[in-house]
């Protein structure tokens, strides 16, 4: 039983030293606004497509747009865009974060 | 009648399948994708482990209950069905990222190396769940079976490093942290003390 709490506790020690383990709740607020007034996620494609993304899936989640899909440099991410302005927000490659844009 | 139900084999396999009866007829009918069965197949996977691993604290902390009983004679199914689990959503992790170079690509991400080493892991005890297994580890089997605890607090951390959603991940594993201090609580409390003199 000792031995078990001990494994427990030097587990749980471990994991929360990991990097990149801040408690964080969420992911981004990207100040999308009401939906109706969001740009089609078409164009959102498109624009993608033409700077050599690889699309996935593209939703809406909250405020964003969340885009799972391959960078031009090969990484496969989950990325955040601004509902409206179609701006890069937030790009995470398995929870790590690639890119995040000023003020975000 | 009601009980030759409970005590059946293949009641509690019923059960412990259910959930994902209902994952793979979305995934059948196309309202979930391989990337979206990996959410769903992961968290059963963690919710079965730590039910299994809850049965001992809960039974040192409650006593030897009747519910408590039934649940410890089958808590190897418990613990099998959570490495069930955790194999689909490495099979589904596969089939979603479609070729062996993507995988390698990420595995040392912190959010992915996680998910591999708890699986590896996990796969130990899962695999020793079985009478045969048991009989040839002797009493090796009980050590093998406590690979589930890091196995499920490297599913946690795979889990939150991964999604950023710390507190369903952290509400999933805090039972087992709770009856854990309570069972040692419990062990070391005066009355027990005196109890024993």
């Amino acid at each position: 039983m000792k031995k078990t709490s001990l494994v427990l506790a030097a587990s749980m020690a471990f994991a929360l030293s990991l990097p990149g383990t801040a408690m964080a709740h969420g992911k981004i607020n990207c100040g999308g606004g009401p939906r109706e007034g969001w740009t089609d996620v078409e164009q959102l494609k498109q624009k993608l497509l033409g700077e050599g993304w690889t699309i996935k899936k593209a939703k809406k989640v909250r405020d964003c747009y969340e885009v799972y899909g391959k960078t031009p440099e090969g990484d496969n991410v989950e990325s955040f865009f601004h509902p409206v302005s179609l701006k890069k927000i937030l790009v995470l490659k398995r929870g790590r974060e690639l890119y995040r844009a000023p003020g975000y | 009648m009601m009980r030759t139900i409970l005590n059946s084999r293949y009641f509690i396999w019923l059960i412990l399948a259910f959930p994902g009866f209902g994952m793979l007829s979305r995934y059948a009918d196309g309202r979930l994708d391989a990337m979206g069965m990996l959410h769903p197949t992961g968290e059963f996977a963690v919710r079965f482990m730590i039910i299994a691993m809850l049965i001992g604290p809960l039974i040192d902390v409650f006593g030897q209950r009747r519910w408590l009983r039934w649940l410890l004679a089958r808590r190897r199914w418990i613990g099998f069905a959570a490495f069930i689990y955790a194999v689909a959503h490495l099979v589904f992790y596969i089939v979603d990222m479609g070729a062996l170079a993507e995988m390698l690509a990420e595995f040392t991400e912190h959010g992915i190396w996680t998910g591999w080493a708890a699986m590896v892991l996990m796969a130990l005890p899962g695999l020793a769940s079985n009478d045969a297994a048991m009989r040839a580890l002797g009493r090796g089997w009980k050590r093998v079976q406590q690979f589930a605890y890091p196995a499920a607090v490297l599913s946690i951390a795979h889990w939150g490093l991964l999604t950023w959603e710390w507190t369903p991940a952290l509400v999933h594993i805090a039972p087992l942290l709770l009856f854990n201090l309570l069972r040692i609580v419990k062990r070391v409390s005066p009355n027990r003390v005196v109890a024993s003199q």
